[in-house]
């Protein structure tokens, strides 16, 4: 049996090419200067690296990998050419911690049995990140400021959260009673810690979030309390699809005075104020049409937060509305690639549909908030947008996705016994 | 599109328009990797699972999951219509490469070779599991490969 990733070497002397004709474009347009040879250099060597430890590492699922590689290179460039050329180096950096973090993640999580039988611990890393939010971020914010670094913990609840919801149905099967009443104790776990995150999601004042941390609450539920006791059919999905219309609409009328004015405002009557961000957005990706100004030829990194809440908008006018697309399609691969190979346990099967609810609603919340589809929120888009307590959660995410296309069901012990069994009978 | 083709000497242009493809294609082939992968994938499961299927007068149940519901209800992965049988009647789970059985409080019980099980029992080759009128081999698969 082949024990390396299938098509390794071609697959990345592609994304090579890619990387090279992407940094070809950047030096053509903005000229040969030293930071233009520091992010050639860093894009190519972090390719090969990557490259080399993978194929020494991992046998299977190369497809997450690959697609990571791809994703983190662009992102680096684009990164590193809002406005014109300057190496990104700290979002460079962020981008080696997630593939790391992905890497490590999946190694942690690859046995459902056994990551499954770690949940009190997920429950205490949970609590632990909810308390830091209360007593550290100070002020109801969401940030802790350690003085050389902020860092965002409320996304390092997003991985930990997936953890919590997903469920096997070995656990749901076991019942216990009270006062007659059958319950499983993982639920209740897992709405309570839903119902705290809804609690300091309102007390960070942090409600973009909310919608990504419900979808992932939502498919949790679905999962152990519908999908054991009926089918997927139809008349089932639209009956889902109908409840979260009307989550949505409940929610809305009863959003806070500040999510009412961004629901109702008019961002071109208030240009200066409101719809500042918005209306730059908005007119960037208009300027960009289909193949962009060039890389560092757009206005757009002059407005606050162009790299992170509206970073879909800059790509477009810089790079152009096909590589804004593409973009986001090779980060919606990442969780599509699940189809490709579908996950063998149910526990894994659960961590893929909250990651790919994870991604879909952040990239969904970002680029209708960038398109005036919806009110801002602030959300980043997964490996693009600057921010490395983003980064690293996206990585964590990503390994889940990798376990569940190469799941591991046996654990040293069991090979172990495996191979005294066999020397028994022999 | 005419003033694209019009300034298309411009080599940047025509660099944007080939990063756009070449990506478009790189994530085809990874694509194509992937549909590779999965027959991997179902190689390596049928190793971990030992091949093992279920069979019952010539009908196979192949076992392409490491949690198998044994039930009356839609919902379970091998579905019986008995009476006898419970909704959720018994549930097979793979754990370090061993197949188990484990009874879910069904009314008819589960036996194995015969003896009602009450506490999860490690299945083996030629095992006869009994549920309701049902009975059912384990067997090895001759090698097939089994997607889920």
């Amino acid at each position: 049996m082949n024990k390396r990733p299938v098509s390794h070497p071609i697959l990345m002397f592609l994304i090579l090419i890619a990387h090279s004709a992407m940094l070809l474009l950047v030096i053509l347009t903005l000229g040969f200067s030293a930071e233009a040879v520091k992010l050639t250099c860093a894009v190519l060597a972090a390719d090969f690296v990557g490259s080399m430890i993978l194929s020494l590492v991992h046998r299977q699922a190369c497809t997450v990998d690959m697609v990571l590689l791809l994703v983190l290179g662009m992102s680096t460039i684009y990164q590193s050419c809002f406005g014109g050329v300057h190496f990104a180096a700290k979002h460079y950096i962020f981008g080696i911690l997630a593939f790391i973090a992905c890497q490590l993640s999946y190694l942690l999580v690859r046995n459902p049995i056994r990551a499954e039988k770690m949940k009190p611990f997920w429950y205490g890393a949970f609590f632990v990140l909810v308390g830091a939010i209360f007593f550290l971020t100070g002020e109801r914010g969401i940030w802790i400021d350690l003085g050389f670094i902020t860092i965002q913990p409320s996304e390092f609840v997003k991985p930990v959260f997936v953890l919590i919801c997903a469920s096997s149905i070995s656990t749901q099967l076991r019942k216990k009673t009270f006062l007659g009443i059958h319950y499983v104790p993982d639920n209740l776990a897992m709405l309570g810690c839903t119902a705290v995150i809804v609690v300091l999601q309102w007390w960070c004042r942090d409600l973009g979030s909310l919608p990504t941390f419900l979808a992932v609450a939502g498919f949790g539920i679905v999962f152990r309390f519908f999908y054991l006791r009926e089918k997927m059919s139809l008349r089932f999905v639209i009956f889902l699809c109908a409840c979260a219309c009307v989550v949505c609409v409940v929610a809305l009328k009863f959003a806070p005075d500040y999510v009412q004015d961004r629901l109702h405002s008019d961002i071109w009557a208030d240009m200066e104020g409101h719809g500042y961000q918005q209306c730059h957005a908005l007119t960037a990706i208009a300027e960009g049409g289909w193949f962009g100004k060039g890389a560092g030829g757009g206005l757009l990194h002059r407005v606050f937060a162009s790299d992170t809440d509206i970073v879909f908008s800059s790509i477009c006018e810089e790079w152009g509305l096909f590589s804004g697309i593409l973009t986001v399609v090779l980060v919606l691969f990442l969780p599509a690639s699940v189809l490709t190979v579908p996950p063998r346990s149910y526990y894994h099967a659960g961590l893929a549909a909250g990651v790919a609810s994870v991604f879909v609603v952040q990239m969904a919340l970002n680029i209708f908030g960038s398109c005036n589809i919806i009110p801002f929120t602030g959300v980043t888009i997964p490996f693009i947008s600057q921010g490395g307590s983003s980064m690293l959660s996206s990585g964590i995410l990503a390994g889940f996705l990798k376990a569940a296309q190469a799941p591991v069901l046996t654990t040293k012990d069991g090979r172990k016994k495996a191979a005294e069994r066999g020397k028994q009978s022999a | 599109m005419t003033e694209f083709f019009q300034n298309g000497q411009n080599l940047g242009e025509l660099l944007s328009v080939f990063i756009v493809v070449f990506v478009d294609f790189c994530a085809l082939m990874i694509l194509l990797a992937a549909g590779r992968e999965r027959k991997r994938g179902d190689e390596i499961w049928a190793k971990e699972a030992k091949g093992y299927m279920l069979s019952e007068h010539g009908t196979i149940y192949p076992l392409g999951a490491a949690e198998i519901i044994i039930g009356r209800h839609p919902s379970a992965d091998i579905r019986f219509s008995d009476k006898e049988i419970s909704r959720f009647h018994a549930i097979l789970t793979l754990s370090d490469g061993r197949w188990h059985i484990e009874d879910l409080g069904s009314g008819s019980g589960t036996y194995v070779n015969g003896v009602r099980i009450k506490t999860p029992r490690t299945l083996h080759r030629d095992d006869e599991i009994r549920i309701g009128r049902r009975s059912l081999r384990v067997i090895k698969g001759n090698g097939k490969v089994v997607s889920q």
